[in-house]
């Protein structure tokens, strides 16, 4: 028994150091599961540990480390474990919260959400420059302009973080901006109060994303043109009672996805049904470039038959994808632009009657994103 | 390329181990000084020249020192140190492009070349074993500064066994695991804390430095292990670095313990020809200044390393006063906390990267405020780093009494418990370490497909 417990440590040693790439060659290898922020590692080539020496190694080490075999299921594995064991995440990105609730936890999220980085005095005065600034250069050619924030998850649902997270200071960052920019004379639309208010109906926010789910969206496009109606008399309201929730199941959302287990980490994903007749369709986009650029943040553009109701370009971040389809309700032209930057092209091609800039409460840095050319 | 990179581990060394044992014994040195060639290419290719010429050199002064007499020989002996000292000095003190483990190969070199002086060793004739000794790759990165002596017989025919297989694959395992499941799970709220410009509060303080005081020494000492446990697969024992440090009760102790490679060396090579202890007290206690200021600044080119080695070295001249002697009288519990508050407040200097951030942290050390432990306990502490804290408290001390008192509880079925508990033990680490090692390199992003 002795003897065959040493051998089977000298096996483990060796399954451990040669498996990796001995599987492969077997015929057993592991696929891609991780989508990361980086591209993966090229091979250097051979050539270059003769022209420039010093790079390959660490050259060859990055590649192994990004494409060794399995890698993508041993760190599914250390997340399931570590989420088993110690019941929170094991990326630093995600917050694991109660419920099955999952927070995002990069670009200073967790640092917005307890407000221990507020916003200097001289960040607030260029914030409100740019956007008067943006407002003034519409106003001149008969253009509103409308800022709104989509609220982070964590500031709407707040009773699923872990227990003890709570804001560490009274203010938040966006409380801060709010008035200095409606101190300015800018129309700014608020959305954290109608946003949680919706959730007396239904879930607002998905469980496994970041992102607010289709009904957070339509509550977001019901309060736009609430909030437009005062200077386009003609528009009707966007009443979210006209629209039924459903609940579908689907793999988890982006934050499910950075555990690598959106199969096991599933959304009860809730979207809101008009129970009328959709008014928007799909529209041929502008004549001119998209200012994103990316594939994967291709712009959208819909129309309606109501002349009467105003054009609208919005410039937006993710957020936006949820709620343009309801708000393409209510424009007889709408356009989604994933871009903060005021493009001054699309404005002259599309003359638009309003102007939306659409920024998530995380992103309150870019009411700093000045003009695009 | 670093010994718990997927590069190396599922690379590098399975393939050098498959030549190794499918060559002729006669022809694995050889194997062994080109892995350690590629290695050191892989690691750092602008590096290589500069050990080969080391090699090269200080294989010549060697046999010149062997051939030689009187103060012909003294004088070889002389120049080799001082041509190391230079070497170590200009790339680490000079240029800022420091060879892969130059502060190690240097020191074993010199040892080599004063062991040879003083007759305790012959001059290595084969010169393939000689390169393969100064460059052998699982020590070359961190350690431990191994003396010729011991390894060069090694090296000249390795046969390692099965058991020195088993043994060396159960280091490798305990210091991977050392290396990424504490260490790495430490260092985020030590960086955190020693990154804090302004607004450190005393309770995160003092959590940083615990947590950079386990950081230090199981990365340190995992890094060690795995060499010790590779060098053990191809049948070399490498002199041993650690021997629980932080249970010591004296400074002197702890050096007894920590990095004892170095510390051996340094008293070997300096404090005893100095004149050791056996000199006048004043003058045992400018020894040990000297010998713990170089000590210091082998560590690194900063103020902060040679106040560092200062700090060390008054605390051993306090130690042979009569606060000493006191010290030795008191119960075990001051003599420990002593210790570690000596060696933690000690870590400060050498974590902080300048003097003004060292001022800042100790300042705020003793700052008597909590105000913004809130946050750290919120936003960095995590319970799978406080598992690992614990580990590192428990495993810090040495248990393996423990274990065979457990073992011996089964009677007839002892060796049986301790293999397949151990065989047990060494799945879990393997297991735990090569998913630590997966999940080290990821960075997952929301926005990466946009």
């Amino acid at each position: 028994m002795v003897r065959l417990a040493n051998i089977l440590q000298i096996l483990a040693v060796v399954v451990f150091l040669a498996a990796p790439y001995g599987l492969p060659l077997l015929g057993l290898s592991g696929g891609r599961l991780a989508v990361e922020n980086r591209p993966q590692a090229p091979v250097p080539p051979l050539a270059e540990a003769l022209d420039a020496p010093g790079r390959y190694g660490p050259a060859l080490a990055a590649h192994v480390r990004d494409a060794a075999p399995f890698r993508d299921h041993l760190i599914r594995a250390n997340n399931r474990l570590r989420l088993a064991l110690f019941g929170e995440s094991p990326v630093p990105g995600v917050i694991v919260g109660r419920n099955d609730w999952l927070y995002y936890n990069l670009e200073h999220a967790l640092d917005d959400y307890l407000n221990v980085v507020p916003l200097s005095e001289r960040d607030m005065q260029e914030m409100v420059r740019v956007q008067v600034a943006r407002r003034d250069w519409l106003a001149e050619q008969g253009i509103a302009y409308l800022v709104m924030f989509a609220p982070n998850k964590e500031r709407v649902y707040p009773e699923h973080l872990p227990p003890g997270l709570h804001p560490l200071r009274p203010e938040s960052r966006l409380s801060q901006i709010i008035p200095r920019l409606r101190a300015a004379g800018l129309d700014v639309l608020d959305l954290r109060q109608a946003v949680t208010a919706g959730k007396a109906a239904g879930r607002t926010y998905m469980k496994t994303d970041t992102h607010w789910n289709g009904y957070g969206g339509l509550l977001g496009a019901s309060a736009l043109v609430a909030a437009l109606s005062g200077r386009f008399p003609a528009l009707e309201p966007l009443d979210p009672s006209n629209y039924e929730l459903v609940v579908t199941d689907r793999p988890g959302g982006d934050l499910s996805e950075m555990l690598l287990l959106p199969d096991l980490w599933r959304e009860p994903d809730v979207s809101a049904r008009s129970r009328v007749a959709a008014l928007a369709r799909p529209a041929a986009p502008g004549d001119y470039p998209d200012p994103a650029d990316h594939p994967e943040r291709e712009r959208a553009a819909y129309e309606t038959d109501r002349k009467d109701w105003p054009r609208a370009v919005f410039f937006h971040d993710s957020f936006a994808r949820a709620m343009q389809v309801h708000a393409a309700e209510r424009f007889s032209r709408s356009v989604f632009l994933w871009t903060h930057a005021l493009v001054p092209f699309v404005i002259e091609k599309e003359r638009p009657d309003v102007v939306v800039l659409e920024v998530v409460e995380r992103y309150v840095f870019a009411l700093l994103v000045d003009w695009s050319n | 390329m670093i010994p718990d990179s997927p590069l190396f581990l599922y690379g590098f060394l399975p393939a050098v181990l498959a030549l190794f044992y499918l060559s002729p014994v006669g022809l694995r040195c050889g194997v062994l000084l080109a892995a350690s060639a590629v290695y050191f290419f892989l690691a750092d290719a602008a590096g290589l020249p500069i050990l080969a010429g080391a090699i090269l050199g200080n294989y010549l002064l060697g046999r010149l020192i062997d051939a030689s007499q009187g103060p012909p020989r003294r004088r070889f002996v002389a120049l080799g140190v001082a041509a190391n000292v230079a070497l170590l000095a200009f790339y680490k003190y000079v240029t800022d492009a420091s060879p892969l483990g130059v502060s190690f190969f240097t020191f074993s070199a010199i040892a080599y070349l004063m062991d040879v002086g003083r007759g305790q060793l012959a001059a290595e004739t084969n010169g393939l074993r000689f390169a393969t000794a100064m460059a052998f790759f699982p020590k070359i990165t961190a350690g431990p500064i191994a003396r010729f002596g011991p390894l060069l017989p090694e090296l000249a025919a390795p046969r390692p066994t099965l058991d020195d297989f088993r043994e060396g694959g159960w280091r490798l395992a305990v210091g991977l695991a050392k290396k990424t499941l504490i260490a790495g799970s430490l260092a985020p709220i030590a960086d955190d804390a020693f990154s804090r410009s302004a607004g450190l509060d005393m309770a995160t303080a003092w959590l940083g430095l615990v947590c950079y005081t386990a950081q230090i020494y199981y990365d340190f000492s995992g890094y060690t292990d795995m060499a010790v446990g590779i060098g053990r697969l191809f049948g070399a024992r490498l002199p041993e670095n650690f021997d629980h440090p932080y249970i010591a009760q004296s400074v002197r102790e702890f050096w007894r313990r920590w990095h004892i490679s170095l510390s051996t060396w340094f008293r070997d090579y300096l404090y005893i020809p100095l004149g050791g202890g056996r000199a006048a007290p004043w003058r045992v206690q400018c020894n040990l200044l000297i010998v713990f200021a170089l000590c210091g600044v082998w560590h690194g080119a900063t103020a902060n390393f040679l106040v560092w080695g200062l700090w060390h070295g008054v605390f051993l001249s306090l130690e042979r006063t009569r606060l000493g002697r006191a010290l030795d009288r008191a119960p075990a519990v001051v003599r420990h906390g002593y210790l570690l508050t000596a060696v933690m407040l000690g870590w400060v200097l050498f974590r902080a990267s300048d003097f003004a951030v060292s001022a800042a942290y100790c300042k705020a050390l003793f700052s008597f405020t909590a105000e913004g432990f809130d946050y750290a306990w919120l936003a960095v502490v995590t319970r799978q780093r406080l598992a690992a804290l614990a580990a590192a408290v428990v495993f810090a001390m040495p248990l393996g009494g423990v274990w065979q008192a457990v073992c011996r509880r089964f009677g007839s079925f002892e060796a049986i418990v301790a293999a397949w508990g151990r065989l047990a033990a060494l799945a879990v680490l393997l297991g735990a370490s090569a998913m630590a090692v997966a999940a080290g390199g990821y960075s997952p992003f929301i926005y990466a497909r946009f």
